[in-house]
């Protein structure tokens, strides 16, 4: 949906002036993690944004499903079901990250910051999806 | 954000919210058989089936059939191309009759750059809908 131009370079906050962002930069928390440090999602409930370095998806059985780098968001599925927070995350490198959390989401109330961070989880789920298909159909 | 129906397009919306978005709603009957999407389109709508079961399928190096999914009423189809401008990675077929609703892209965007309430809350269902598909893909 092109109804948005992206104006920032983080991919939650993509659509959004700078007005807007200052504002939900404000309501994040900035964390830094050691080398295979752990983020539980169920303990956070809150978007990851990754700053710097690398986290590594690790599902419920300890299988490897993905890796987010600098600019990329996870655990934004969590806001729409909470059984999608089923895994870990795993920083693979001293790595910088920001949780925005899904409190301040739901409490925005601007509808062109709502429809602009909702359009962001449209690309970044949408990416997930196309990632995950088309490595099956690769393996298969 | 609160469900109000089971529509997965509608499910955040009021009744004038939906009369709005059902302006760029056009319905389609597909006979038995008939393809309703082909793998490598660009075609960027979004089709719900209101009625009948729609089969997902790819073919492979060989040639060869191989069944993705079948669809029932209340699915939503193509939303991935909506919010991306990629093709269609599967093929779609009517099993039986099929009812659909297909939401032209362009009517649909043009509705929602002018109501960005509406925006946001058709693309909180997009979202409701991608992460569904996200959890039957991991399982």
């Amino acid at each position: 949906m092109n109804i948005f131009v992206r104006r920032q370079e983080n991919d939650l906050f993509k659509y959004l002036d700078d007005k807007a962002l200052n504002k939900l930069l404000e309501a994040s928390e900035h964390r830094n993690l050691k080398a295979g440090e752990i983020v539980s999602p169920q303990d956070i409930a809150a978007i990851v944004i990754v700053l710097t370095g690398e986290l590594t998806r690790y599902s419920s059985s300890g299988r490897q499903s993905g890796r987010i780098f600098p600019g990329e968001i996870d655990l934004e599925a969590g806001l729409f079901d909470q059984e999608a927070l089923n895994y870990q995350l795993k920083a693979s490198s001293p790595s910088e990250i920001l949780l925005c959390p899904y409190a301040v989401i739901e409490g925005i109330t601007e509808p062109e910051i709502q429809a602009q961070i909702q359009a962001a989880f449209n690309d970044s789920l949408c990416l997930k999806i196309a990632r995950l298909t088309h490595r099956n159909h690769d393996e298969s | 954000m609160k469900a109000k129906n089971n529509h997965p397009l509608y499910c955040y919306l009021d009744e004038a919210e939906i009369r709005i978005v059902e302006q760029a709603r056009h319905s389609q009957v597909f006979l038995p058989g008939d393809t309703i999407i082909s793998a490598g389109d660009r075609k960027r709508d979004i089709l719900c089936i209101d009625e009948g079961v729609v089969l997902i399928f790819i073919d492979n190096d060989a040639d060869e059939t191989i069944e993705i999914a079948r669809l029932q009423a209340g699915s939503l189809l193509g939303e991935m191309n909506f919010v991306m401008p990629t093709h269609r990675t599967a093929h779609a077929k009517a099993l039986g009759e099929v009812k659909a609703s297909i939401y032209s892209y362009h009517e649909l965007s043009a509705i929602l750059a002018q109501n960005h309430s509406l925006a946001g809350k058709v693309f909180a269902a997009l979202n409701l809908q991608m992460t569904h598909k996200l959890l039957d893909i991991k399982q």
